[in-house]
């Protein structure tokens, strides 16, 4: 059909190639709570990650049927997923990844993404929101707009949200006093072989 | 230069310029049998006893399409300098990109609507390590390298030295 919208991505990928990347991607995020991986690739897996959590809400005999067809490694993530995952989002409807740009991962310059579990302990905006503050307070400024609705983003569904975040910002206030600013070069990954030049 | 205005021979014009030939000798009657690329070819294969080496004329029956389409599809001048330079400025260049502001948690320059490259790799290096600073990260290396020389030393084994697996790691 011309000029009609697809409903899923290819990646490029034949049917089975497509499943199994998904499945892995869907894994990772749950074994790890935060993956880097291209833009599209993310967009592709935030679909099937958040529909394998509505599963482990679910929590039935068939809902663990359906969620261990499509993870791998089933005995170490469903426990995982039906257990605290289901926990921390019980009362958040829906939207439990985000997807967050980031700089090229690769000297390929792919444009790459951040996929995170939300109030995860590894929760990439919960983090940064801490470290503006811890700016803006170092500095004596006030709050922007732009920070406050991030404030309410990342507080809303959070257990113990204003506490958590707190103690996120007097740890970057005290690594801003020791004057850690982090890393001072950010390298991209290698893709291409490195070739002897002969000048 | 003065053009000499005499027109090639016969000859000349049946095994190379099928299209001259006809313009210069219009009343020639053409051939309906055969193409005129394939009865050039057989002219020129009986004539191959003539000044044409061998590598011009072409194998009869294999390049007929081929052979028209090589001699037809070729540039008339060299490209100007102008119409170069229109095709390579004809917005291809690279655009600069404008869509840039200022992270709100270090202050560096950032793309629009991206995260900030350094605070994300300094964050998930903390996330990593439990939000130490770099000194707390190298003291506790540095007690670890000495908490395993100790027990090297009491098994009655020579120390290692952080400078020699460093050089190592390097090569």
């Amino acid at each position: 059909m011309a000029g009609g919208l697809v409903k899923y991505r290819k990646l490029g990928r034949t049917s089975s190639h497509r499943k199994a990347l998904l499945r892995n991607l869907v894994t990772s995020l749950i074994e790890h709570e935060s993956i880097q991986t291209t833009w599209h690739k993310a967009k592709e897996a935030q679909r099937m990650a958040d529909k394998v959590i509505t599963l482990g809400k679910k929590n039935t005999e068939a809902s663990k049927r359906s969620a261990m067809s499509k993870l791998f490694r089933p005995h170490d993530i469903l426990p995982r997923l039906f257990g605290p995952l289901a926990a921390r989002y019980a009362d958040r409807p829906g939207g439990y990844t985000r997807v967050l740009r980031i700089e090229p991962i690769k000297e390929d310059q792919a444009p790459s993404a951040i996929l995170e579990l939300v109030d995860g302990p590894k929760d990439m905006r919960f983090a940064m929101t801490a470290r503006t503050i811890a700016k803006t307070r170092t500095n004596e400024q006030e709050l922007n707009d732009m920070t406050r609705a991030n404030i309410a983003k990342v507080t809303r569904y959070r257990k113990d949200a204003d506490g958590e975040l707190e103690e996120m910002v007097q740890r970057f206030e005290r690594l801003e006093e020791e004057s850690d600013e982090g890393v001072e070069e950010v390298k991209k990954k290698r893709v291409y072989p490195k070739l002897e030049r002969s000048r | 230069m003065a053009a000499c205005h005499i027109a090639p021979s016969q000859s000349f014009l049946a095994a190379f310029l099928p299209v001259a030939r006809a313009a210069l000798l219009p009343q020639l009657p053409r051939s309906t049998s055969r193409s005129h690329v394939a009865s050039r070819i057989a002219s020129l294969w009986q004539s191959r006893s003539s000044l044409l080496p061998a590598a011009l004329i072409p194998i009869p029956g294999i390049l007929e399409g081929l052979w028209e389409g090589i001699l037809r599809a070729v540039p008339k001048k060299k490209t100007s300098h102008m119409k170069k330079r229109h095709r390579f400025m004809a917005g291809k260049g690279l655009k600069d990109v404008t869509a840039l502001n200022k992270c709100s948690a270090c202050g560096k320059l950032k793309r629009a609507h991206v995260l900030c490259p350094y605070c994300v790799q300094s964050i998930r290096k903390w996330f990593g390590n439990g939000f130490k600073t770099e000194a707390e990260v190298k003291a506790q290396k540095d007690t670890q390298w000495d908490e395993m020389n100790e027990r090297l030393q009491k098994a009655g084994r020579k120390p290692l030295l952080k400078e020699d697996v460093e050089d190592l790691a390097k090569t």
